[in-house]
């Protein structure tokens, strides 16, 4: 049977003392893509316009870290140790490389993975992201939308959801809300919110990528991987300047800035970033 | 009929405003045609074929020399808003009421001002390794094309190799595939600018690039879904250009590519021509 995004059980693997929870679909035909979540965000987050777009020609693998959603353990407070964490996973599937998609704090995991476990990775695409010691977000809602939570999902509610990802315009919101209706088409077999424990020491490990690390940058230089960088124009969760400067760091780095949008860009337009990302991949 | 390709396209005449225009037009008849709007000191023949002939699978391509260009009857104007009112001349001279406009350099300083004068004309916009008024080191050549223009090389043709692609090995092999392809077309070819058109569009650019309040106010008022594209390290037009342009014109997508300086659609032409095709075919607007 062909699973899709609505369909794909939840599954588990073991690696040192994490029951990693996962999901596998799409079609058996070459390196599956990883996908990693952003900021509280487990396995339901993601769009299933774009996960069953890349599912009909390659395998799809989403997943909850450590501490996150129905994964067990504590979320570490470094982005270093949710990159080693991954590497476990990976490592536990019996995998010996994959193309990875990172968003967000999902995209600063990407890149720690990408550079403490290189051969892991064949092609990287960081999504509504940014570098170790990037700009830093200004917006006055930032922090009080981001940790907000509804009391009737124990997640982010739809108002500060569609703040923080979209733009302020009709049609931004517009899709958003479409988005959001979805990624709710799930309805069996889903995530638990993630506790406040991951979502403190997420925020800890976020504060800790904002320190300046050596040259500032100058890892980016390590990065071989084909690397692809997409945002918004808008970005005000992780600010849009930090996509320009990680495809200006990365030595083989391909940058999309889509107009009228903002962290999610990919929610908005996920036709346009799925033949974007294609393109990318399949090259 | 026959197929024309960028090789076998004849060049042609039409007159407007006292110019007698030469330009080439070829490819599938269909939908909104593609003019081409080009970069300092070029020709018709200065276009990449695997570009040009990539699009004209599925669109007309209009190429053209603007007025005292290479086999263009007139004198170059020394600013932008001329030349872009010559380009618009053209345009109507061939009976268009609508065209895609895509524009390289110095041409896609003509392609945004083409645009804000006769919004109505231009239905999407392609700017490419190119900026806004008073962009970044934008009053005079940089000092890499500076040193870049100022060298000989031999052959002459040498020095796009330096203009449009990086230092990198990869680049300069892409570079060398772009020489080759450029020099294909031996019939009715374009003859090189002569010795006037540079000094007046070195004097064009100066303006256009010159410090003025506000400088970015303009971009607002194009409307037209817009893509922009550029080498990740354009030391002719410098790269953070291109992030101006989208970050200010209100619908408009960036892409620059990698290990690629001014030329990168020549570097990468089938990525070009496939996301360029992409846009230029999107639904809406």
């Amino acid at each position: 049977m062909t699973h899709t995004h609505v369909t794909a059980p939840t599954q588990f693997v073991e690696a040192t003392g994490i029951r990693f929870a996962y999901r596998r679909f799409g079609r058996d035909t070459r390196e599956p893509l990883l996908f990693m979540q952003h900021f509280r965000g487990g396995m339901d987050h993601w769009d299933p316009a774009i996960t069953d777009g890349f599912a009909m020609d390659r395998p799809v693998i989403l997943f909850n870290n450590a501490g996150v959603a129905s994964s067990s353990g504590e979320t570490p407070n470094t982005v270093d140790a949710m990159g080693d964490y991954a590497a476990d996973f990976v490592g536990a599937l019996g995998l010996s490389h994959v193309d990875v998609l990172g968003f967000s704090i999902g995209g600063y995991i990407a890149q720690a993975l990408t550079l403490r476990h290189p051969a892991l990775v064949k092609r990287l695409m960081l999504v509504g992201t940014g570098p170790r010691a990037g700009e830093p977000p200004t917006d006055p809602k930032y922090s009080q939308y981001g940790t907000s939570t509804d009391p009737g999902t124990g997640e982010t509610g739809l108002e500060a959801f569609l703040y923080l990802f979209f733009s302020p315009s009709t049609s931004s919101q517009a899709a958003g809300r479409a988005f959001w209706e979805r990624r709710h088409l799930r309805r069996k077999d889903i995530d638990p919110p993630s506790s406040a424990q991951a979502m403190k020491a997420q925020l800890a490990a976020i504060a800790e990528w904002r320190e300046v690390r050596g040259e500032r940058f100058g890892e980016l230089k390590r990065i071989a991987q084909p690397t692809l960088v997409i945002n918004g124009n808008r970005d005000i969760m992780v600010p849009t300047i930090n996509s320009f400067t990680l495809s200006q760091q990365i030595p083989n780095a391909q940058l999309i800035i889509y107009p009228d949008s903002g962290h999610a860009s990919h929610f908005q337009y996920p036709d346009l970033f799925l033949a974007h990302a294609r393109l990318f991949l399949d090259r | 009929m026959t197929t024309h390709t960028h090789q076998t396209a004849p060049t042609q005449f039409v007159e407007a405003k006292g110019i007698r225009f030469a330009y080439r037009r070829f490819g599938k008849a269909s939908g909104v045609p593609l003019v081409f709007n080009m970069h300092f000191t070029g020709t018709m023949e200065h276009w990449d074929p695997l570009v040009t002939d990539g699009f004209a699978k599925d669109r007309e391509v209009i190429l053209f020399d603007n007025a005292g260009v290479s086999s263009s009857s007139g004198e170059v104007p020394t600013s932008v808003e001329r030349m872009a009112a010559n380009a618009l001349a053209f345009i109507k001279a061939l009976g268009l009421s609508q065209v895609d406009v895509l524009g390289f350099s110095l041409g896609g300083l003509v392609a945004q001002e083409l645009t804000l004068v006769a919004p109505e004309l231009v239905r999407r916009l392609v700017l490419v390794g190119t900026g806004p008024r008073s962009g970044e080191s934008m009053a005079s050549l940089t000092p890499e094309a500076q040193r870049i223009f100022g060298a000989t090389y031999d052959p002459p043709d040498h020095l796009w190799l330096r203009v449009f692609f990086t230092p990198s090995e990869a680049s300069q092999a892409a570079g060398r595939a772009y020489l080759k392809r450029f020099r294909r077309r031996t019939e009715g070819r374009d003859p090189e600018v002569n010795e006037s058109v540079a000094p007046a569009q070195l004097e064009a650019l100066a303006k256009w690039g010159a410090p003025r309040a506000n400088p970015f106010d303009y971009l607002k008022a194009i409307h037209q879904p817009t893509l922009v594209i550029n080498g990740h390290n354009d030391v002719i037009v410098y790269t953070i250009n291109s992030y101006i342009l989208q970050q200010n014109i209100p619908n408009a997508q960036l892409i620059l590519y990698p290990d690629a300086n001014h030329g990168s659609q020549y570097q990468y032409p089938e990525r070009f021509v496939r996301h360029v095709s992409m846009f230029l075919s999107e639904e809406g607007a």
